[in-house]
């Protein structure tokens, strides 16, 4: 090894910080959208159920007085 | 998320009816609803739960539009999760990348009061590589979630028609 000066330190480090703020604060952003468009996912699957729940005993209704017509 | 026109057995399909709150349809009525031409059973497998859903042929078209704008929504969110997952890793990798290299050539060349900052920045690189791969990975999974559902979503369309 050999001692050398040309090489800032603060330069370096500076450099290092600066290149893991961006890289950390552009993943993160991405991360919260991906995270939330996850979340908006799982709920409009839980509203799809309930919606199916309450249109099952809407249809049920729909079938007896059906049948009641065709009896 | 299945459509299945043929009928599960009928004590089953009771049972799991009075599970979910819909058991409003006598047993006499449900089988004469089962039989009626048109009325079509859909099976909702959601979070493990199976449930069945007689839709009558006036309310398929209704449904299947609903189905469509939800099979939309998942598609979108899983192309937004994949561009997000290599962009997560394309700006990790390219500046992870150098700095860990740069941080291991300056260790390699340097002596003294430099070293401690390659050593630092070979760190930093390589935290930010690793960081961008385990993002990156969880990212994905939530696109294969989304296409899972965008999957049985477009399956249930599939069985309206």
């Amino acid at each position: 090894m050999m001692e050398s000066s040309w090489l800032p330190m603060d330069f370096l480090l500076g450099l290092a910080v600066l290149g893991c703020v961006t890289a950390l604060t552009i993943v993160e952003k991405l991360w919260r959208e991906v995270d939330r468009a996850a979340k908006a996912s799982e709920r409009r699957e839980a509203e799809l159920v309930e919606y199916l729940r309450q249109a099952q005993i809407i249809f049920d209704e729909y079938f007896v007085k059906k049948q009641k017509e065709n009896a | 998320m299945t459509g299945d026109e043929e009928n599960p057995s009928q004590a089953e399909f009771e049972a799991l009816r009075a599970r979910l709150g819909l058991a409003r349809l006598s047993p006499s009525t449900l089988n004469t609803v089962i039989s009626l031409a048109g009325v079509k059973t859909l099976t909702l497998e959601v979070n493990g739960l199976d449930i069945p859903v007689l839709i009558p042929a006036e309310a398929q078209q209704a449904l299947g539009q609903k189905f469509k704008a939800l099979a939309r929504e998942e598609k979108r969110g899983a192309a937004d999760a994949g561009n997000a997952a290599n962009t997560a890793l394309l700006v990790c990798g390219s500046i992870g990348g150098p700095l860990g290299t740069g941080g291991i050539v300056a260790i390699a060349t340097t002596s003294g009061h430099v070293t401690f900052a390659a050593i630092a920045v070979t760190a930093i690189g390589g935290f930010i590589a690793l960081v961008g791969l385990i993002r990156a990975r969880v990212m994905s999974k939530r696109k294969f979630a989304h296409e899972e559902r965008l999957e049985r979503y477009v399956e249930v369309i599939e069985e309206l028609k």
